[in-house]
């Protein structure tokens, strides 16, 4: 197994950032406005969706069915 | 001689992996992943050119308290003539002296596509497990997590929250890549700006 290191130093903010790049004005404000029109979803923020894993089985079910049909069809034919 | 130590940063983490449009989504991912740790990467992307290049990249690898060594591009690539790109362990090769050499601490990681291909390709580095990521931007961060371990739990990211933060980055890159008046993600400005998407895709705080 590959070896691992313990990281015990602060998270840094976005203020150690800038510093650390010395982000331009120009810089800054672009990529503000990139998040501004789709600000990005946070992990709290997102919707539990309890019709899409049902839906998802029953449409597994409709396909093998459809196979299952197909398959009779091929038979009868041959 | 062997030129004075610089200044260590313990967060910095050097990065050194292929520069091609091929490697654009794990260039991404090692970015994204890295700043998502709280971790800083550092490339030679950011060296402006001139003179003495080699030695601005071994300051900037003897600078970083950790490296990433990507060494899954072992093909020929597509341009006459067809050669293999040595740049990747070569600076593998520096990283490995400074950790060596050095008084500073330096750790260093070597990331591979193939399981059982450094054996081959490297074997000086014999006994040297590599970390795996069978060349998928999720294999990436679950390689940086095993890798990279805060000591405290509240800090510790999960694979798919980084994810999330890839495609957060990934979605704007054409942006950020087309308003940068660059010809490809892999020039300092595009870097710059990645970096502070990345940032505020992870929710980093504005400050303490």
């Amino acid at each position: 197994m590959a070896h691992s290191v313990i990281i015990t130093t602060p998270m840094p903010t976005l203020d150690d950032i800038r510093r650390r790049l010395g982000l331009s004005e120009a810089d800054e404000n672009f990529v503000e406005s990139l998040f501004a029109s789709s600000p990005v979803r946070k992990p709290e923020n997102l919707e539990f969706n309890p019709v899409s894993s049902s839906s998802a089985l029953s449409g597994i079910k409709r396909s093998s069915a459809i196979v299952r049909k197909k398959t009779n069809r091929a038979r009868k034919t041959t | 001689m062997l030129a004075k130590q610089p200044e260590q940063s313990n967060n910095a983490v050097f990065l050194n992996i292929p520069y091609d449009d091929q490697f654009r989504r794990l260039y991404l991912a090692y970015i994204t992943g890295l700043i998502h740790l709280g971790l800083d990467p550092r490339a030679t992307l950011e060296i402006p050119g001139g003179q003495d290049r080699l030695g601005k990249i071994l300051e900037l690898i003897r600078s970083c308290r950790y490296s990433i060594h990507d060494l899954s591009r072992v093909q020929l690539d597509r341009t006459q003539p067809a050669t293999p790109r040595f740049n990747m362990p070569f600076e593998l090769g520096l990283a490995v002296a400074s950790a060596q050499i050095d008084s500073a601490p330096h750790d260093w990681f070597v990331f591979e596509t193939v399981h059982r291909r450094l054996a081959k390709s490297l074997s000086d580095l014999s006994g040297t497990d590599a970390n795996i990521h069978q060349g998928t931007v999720s294999g990436v961060m679950r390689e940086l997590c095993n890798a990279f371990v805060r000591q405290s739990p509240r800090n510790r990211a999960s694979v798919p929250e980084m994810m999330r933060t890839y495609h957060a980055v990934s979605r704007r890159a054409e942006e950020i890549l087309g308003q940068s008046k660059a010809r490809s993600l892999f020039e300092a400005s595009v870097f710059r700006r990645l970096y502070l998407a990345a940032g505020k895709a992870a929710g980093i705080p504005e400050s303490l």
